[in-house]
């Protein structure tokens, strides 16, 4: 299935997760998530686990964690 | 008898403050409703301490607390999905935090149906789903919805989703979902619309994850509130589509959400929400403590799941019998184990125990299967080796050899079937991988691939359950040639 990550279409196997398709994108951004120096976002701006299951067509991103004042 | 009269005025006024003297006789006072709901918990039980403290500490001060699941309950922590009585940890802790309802997520699946029959057997809260048609299956059939009452007049209708892939099943090993037919939740739910007609108050509690969510808000503007699942999403600011609140805590019990309904003459008249991260409370439930305890201290995890004649050493003989448990458990032609995957470097002649499987793969890694041909099958061969510098995945269903090119560049890739013949270049094959190799390894491949819904140990632990004894001494089926 096609998915994007931070706008770069990914082509991964069906029932990926998040996190297959960060991993595909970036090894080293992979890590940075499972780390948590970067988090998975959705296109609504929530965060999503890298064990979410991905749907064909979705948009993530991954990006630094947002602020918890 | 003047501080008789003043005693007299006071109590009339105090009578009079109480019955609302000056009230409109018509106005009803707004009830408050207190949804606590997880979502994805795959067998997470470490936070279920303070989510049982949380949630008794909620009753104690207010009437009407329900505790809801929105799926997935089971599969991602040994503890509860690797011992004989699977699944089974998860119900116990859900019945001792008093859970009012959960619905189907398809990691429910991964029990298989008669495991599944038990453990809705033995939760004190049913299991919904208005979907699933299971007339021809062993499961039983689940109620699709099921009605909470707050109080003598508040009834809070909740209809249970689950999500289905292309192929129309749940993501899991479809041998799990056998007989069970399946229709699109979206449409589906449009079946109960009369749900808000009847009850006053639709909530959604659903396996789809937050973009069927949305089409499903879209779809269903009736609906008060879809408390989601599925895609581990953390809504910390509220969502709202189409006028229906959308709500999901995240995964693996790290948060909790809590949505308050304020509810006037029946109906909802104002939605508050948040997730509560359960690191932040600090205390827990004692009694659940030591439940959980003793589930995390499962002697199982010590016993013997087969034995190994030899000691097994390097990566040849341990990736030999991973992948040989891939195209045993998956009924594939062949198995790729890139070396990386195998943790440690040997396991002693005698017994291996589970624990010794999760120190050999501690990942959690799913296998994905593709169909493929000689030569994708060659290109994802060629790049391991020109990635790794060397011979990187073991292998299982056929033997390979290459040439190096010199420089580390992939030559003459030579692969052969057990009885010594060639692949037939035009046949395609059944391939079994993690989905580590699935995810970043570039090689050739029409087939997009697909998850199987089971994980590398899994397939692992129950090939050697089923072998009882195996013998890997001087296996070696990848080999760099002269």
């Amino acid at each position: 299935m096609l998915v994007t990550v931070n706008k770069k279409r990914i082509e991964i196997f069906n029932g990926a997760t998040a996190g297959d398709a960060v991993l595909a994108y970036s090894g080293p951004s992979f890590l940075r998530v499972m780390n948590s120096t970067l988090v998975i976002y959705d296109r609504f701006g929530n965060e999503t686990d890298p064990g979410g299951a991905l749907m064909e067509g979705a948009d993530i991103y991954i990006k630094k964690p947002k602020r918890h004042d | 008898m003047t501080k008789y009269f003043s005693g007299m005025l006071t109590a009339m006024m105090l009578f009079f403050a109480t019955i609302g003297f000056s009230q409109d006789p018509e106005k009803v006072e707004p009830v408050e409703v207190i949804i606590l709901h997880t979502n994805d918990m795959h067998a997470k039980i470490d936070n279920f301490p303070k989510l049982a403290y949380l949630a008794d500490s909620l009753r104690k001060i207010h009437p009407y607390v329900f505790l809801v699941s929105a799926g997935d309950n089971f599969t991602g922590n040994p503890v509860v999905d690797m011992i004989p009585d699977k699944g089974y940890p998860m119900i116990d802790l859900m019945n001792h935090c008093g859970f009012d309802v959960s619905c189907f997520g398809n990691h429910e699946f991964d029990l298989g149906q008669d495991f599944l029959n038990k453990r809705i057997g033995q939760a004190n809260f049913p299991f919904i789903c208005c979907n699933l048609d299971a007339s021809g299956a062993i499961l039983k059939q689940p109620k699709p919805y099921v009605v909470l009452n707050a109080g003598p007049d508040i009834t809070l209708a909740f209809l249970g989703l689950i999500q289905l892939d292309a192929n129309g099943l749940p993501s899991s090993h479809p041998s799990k979902m056998t007989g069970i037919r399946f229709s699109d939740g979206v449409s589906k739910a449009l079946d109960f619309r009369w749900l808000k007609e009847k009850y006053n108050i639709l909530i959604l509690l659903t396996h789809l994850g937050v973009e069927e969510d949305v089409r499903l808000a879209d779809s269903l503007p009736e609906a008060d509130l879809i408390i989601g699942g599925h895609s581990h999403t953390l809504i910390e600011k509220s969502m709202t589509e189409n006028g229906v609140r959308i709500v999901q805590a995240g995964s693996n019990l790290k948060y909790v959400g809590k949505t308050v309904l304020t509810i006037e003459k029946g109906k909802i008249t104002g939605i508050r929400d948040e997730v509560v991260p359960l690191s932040a409370i600090k205390n827990s439930n004692k009694e659940m403590e030591d439940l959980v305890k003793k589930y995390n201290e499962n002697e199982e995890f010590s016993k013997v799941v087969g034995v190994t004649e030899t000691k097994m050493e390097g990566a040849g003989e341990l990736g030999s019998l991973m992948t040989d448990a891939l195209t045993d458990q998956l009924k594939v032609d062949f198995a790729f184990q890139n070396n990386g995957g195998i943790r440690i470097q040997s396991i002693e002649k005698g017994n291996i125990t589970l624990k010794d499987i999760y120190k050999l793969d501690p990942f959690g890694n799913q296998v994905v299967i593709f169909k493929m041909k000689a030569d994708e099958i060659k290109s994802l061969i060629c790049y391991a080796y020109q990635l790794e510098k060397g011979i990187d995945l073991q292998v299982s269903g056929m033997t390979y050899s290459v040439k190096d090119n010199g420089n580390h560049q992939c030559g003459e890739v030579a692969m052969k079937l057990p009885c010594g013949k060639k692949l037939d270049p035009s046949k395609e094959y059944s391939v079994a991988m993690n989905n580590y190799i699935a995810a970043t390894y570039k090689f050739d491949h029409r087939d997009p691939g697909n998850a199987a819904s089971v994980t590398t140990a899994e397939a692992l632990i129950n090939f050697l359950k089923s072998k009882k004894t195996v013998d890997y001494s001087g296996v070696n089926r990848a080999l760099l040639k002269p």
